[in-house]
């Protein structure tokens, strides 16, 4: 059984192994492994306890060492997750629970811990789930992507055989949202080798505080996106970040420059950049950079590598034929990291998946070529998709809401462009006579992250239409300029 | 520079870049309870506030810029 091997076993041997060593630091404090072990037994009876027997239960993000127990807790009791962000509107938060059908959550678990210290685990099938992320849907409804216990271990089976080694004299940083997924490979690596995780709270600025706990904590490894450093690039000359041995960029494209950059306050720092989407578990792709060398970019984009070992990866034209040479089409990616499909979703997972050879392949939206040296180039989006710190955001749902509050009445068009210090922003226009915005951003706030509310909003008094009559989203996208 | 001016140069510039137009400076506010301070805006705060201002923050002191209080009191030291 690949999860018990590469998760829980793991787990429990750091437990047992340096029980005494610091598994978390959280806002300030420092967590043993003991002290974690005794939050997982505690909360593992909350769940055992529990009225109603449900295989998914919600769990409401804290920046807290309980929150973690809890989806240790609920993996050993053979259950899976569905993380609820406590900051996001209480209408997504009741859609992703309606949608799921779970009505137990756990939420900040300070059961007290009775002594019992639990170390064995409920057999659960490798086929099971261990968690459902929502991410955003262009219908207006989150989307649930299914990652199952095979998913994660084999995710886990490629990360380590990049060659990244994590030891428990390590200290990992953890700046992701835990609605994100790359914040399951910051605690994973970390967590199964006996290291220490040390996360941002929240209410930080981000960048600000990872910047601080590299330089003041000596962090050894971590991932971050590259807009994280875009921020600290004004910075960089003050920064050192030596104690880092390697660092993962991902979530959104790299660019070479800032990588170039990087490397004068990372002196001592092997950078990686991974690429995948959440329906292929966290990263499905690789490239290790080289420090002085030539590093394979595409537009000053670094290229996103080769393939995982637990990753087969195609390109595709748009009947379905495979490319050639470097002709671009659309990455599609297959094996045990791939999601079985989108929760309770038919018509998505119709489209989404597909099988060749006998091969269940996922439609990745990512438009790249192949490389001559085997590496894969990435060249934009081929749908309306757009990443927000990170955050995967259909343009599709912002002007699902954006419209719902015209009651269709107006015309609306979002579109992500790069700002002038190279970050991606959502601007919104309206087809009508400027307005005061508030109402409408307040409506968008109450159906939306965040992360996705537009940070521009413009008015048009008619929308300009190309040749064949279709709204013009790239001279809409020239106003912005 | 007077606490004072400090606070009536800065409070425009607050506004704009987190887009509340009646936005009264307090001492408490924050990430935590600004819904607009982002780390985008946050980052655009600190450039327009270098620019207005005329100095530049050192990294070292941004880790301490948690609050509206923190960056009044960095910001009256650079003008002292």
């Amino acid at each position: 059984m690949m999860f018990e091997k590469y998760i829980l076993k793991s787990a429990c041997e750091s437990i047992a192994k340096y029980a005494e060593r610091n598994a978390f630091y959280i806002d300030g404090t420092h967590y043993t492994y003991r002290q974690f072990a005794e939050r997982v037994s505690a909360i593992r009876n909350v769940i055992r306890a529990a009225e109603k027997y449900e295989q998914i239960w919600g769990l409401s993000l804290h920046d807290d060492l309980n929150t973690y127990a809890s989806i240790f807790a609920l993996w050993m009791e053979g259950k899976a997750y569905v993380p609820l962000h406590p900051s996001w509107p209480e209408e997504r938060i009741a859609s992703i629970k309606e949608q799921v059908g779970c009505s137990n959550v756990l939420d900040a678990c300070d059961a007290q811990y009775t002594g019992d210290l639990l170390d064995d685990w409920v057999e659960a099938r490798e086929d099971d789930l261990a968690y459902i992320l929502f991410t955003s849907g262009s219908t207006g409804v989150p989307k649930g992507v299914q990652l199952t216990r095979r998913n994660i271990a084999a995710f886990m089976d490629s990360f380590w055989k990049t060659g990244i080694d994590i030891t428990p004299d390590d200290r990992c940083m953890q700046v992701f949202d835990l609605t994100f997924d790359v914040s399951v490979q910051s605690y994973l690596v970390a967590l199964t080798h006996g290291a220490c995780v040390y996360t941002v709270p929240y209410g930080q600025v981000k960048y600000l505080y990872a910047a601080s706990l590299i330089q003041e904590q000596g962090i050894t490894f971590g991932a971050m996106a590259p807009s994280m450093l875009t921020y600290l690039r004004p910075y960089f000359e003050e920064f050192d970040a030596s104690s880092m041995k390697a660092c993962i960029l991902t979530a959104e494209a790299c660019p070479v420059d800032l990588m170039e950059a990087w490397y004068g306050c990372a002196k001592n720092t092997e950078i990686y950049d991974f690429y995948g989407p959440t329906e292929a578990t966290i990263y499905c792709t690789y490239y290790k950079l080289t420090r002085g060398g030539e590093n394979l970019s595409l537009n000053g984009i670094i290229s996103i590598g080769k393939p995982l070992a637990n990753v087969q990866a195609i390109i595709i034209r748009d009947d379905g034929s495979l490319v050639e040479g470097q002709e671009k089409g659309e990455l599609c990616v297959a094996g045990d990291q791939v999601t079985p499909g989108y929760w309770k979703n038919e018509e998505k997972n119709a489209s989404s998946f597909f099988v060749r050879d006998g091969v269940r392949y996922y439609h990745t939206g990512d438009l790249c070529y192949w490389h001559e040296s085997g590496n894969i180039m990435y060249s934009g989006r081929i749908d309306q998709q757009a990443k927000i710190q990170g955050f995967r955001v259909e343009l599709g749902e912002i002007e699902h809401h954006a419209r719902t509050f015209y009651e269709n009445e107006r015309r609306v068009i979002a579109i992500a462009f790069q700002n002038v210090q190279n970050l991606t922003e959502i601007a919104l226009f309206v087809e009508a006579q400027a307005e005061d915005t508030k109402p409408l951003v307040e409506h968008l706030r109450s159906k939306m992250p965040h992360y996705m509310i537009p940070t521009r909003i413009l008015f048009e008094p008619t929308f300009p239409l190309n040749k064949s009559e279709k709204v013009d989203r790239n001279a809409l996208k020239e106003k912005l300029k | 520079m007077e606490r004072s001016e400090i606070i009536e140069k800065l409070t425009p510039i607050a506004r704009a870049i987190f887009e509340s137009q009646d936005l009264v400076l307090t001492d408490d506010m924050s990430a935590d309870n600004v819904p607009t301070w982002t780390s985008l805006a946050f980052m655009q705060f600190l450039t327009e506030i270098e620019n207005q201002f005329g100095f530049k923050f050192k990294m070292m002191e941004l880790f301490n810029l948690k609050t509206m209080g923190n960056i009044i009191a960095s910001i009256e030291k650079h003008m002292a």
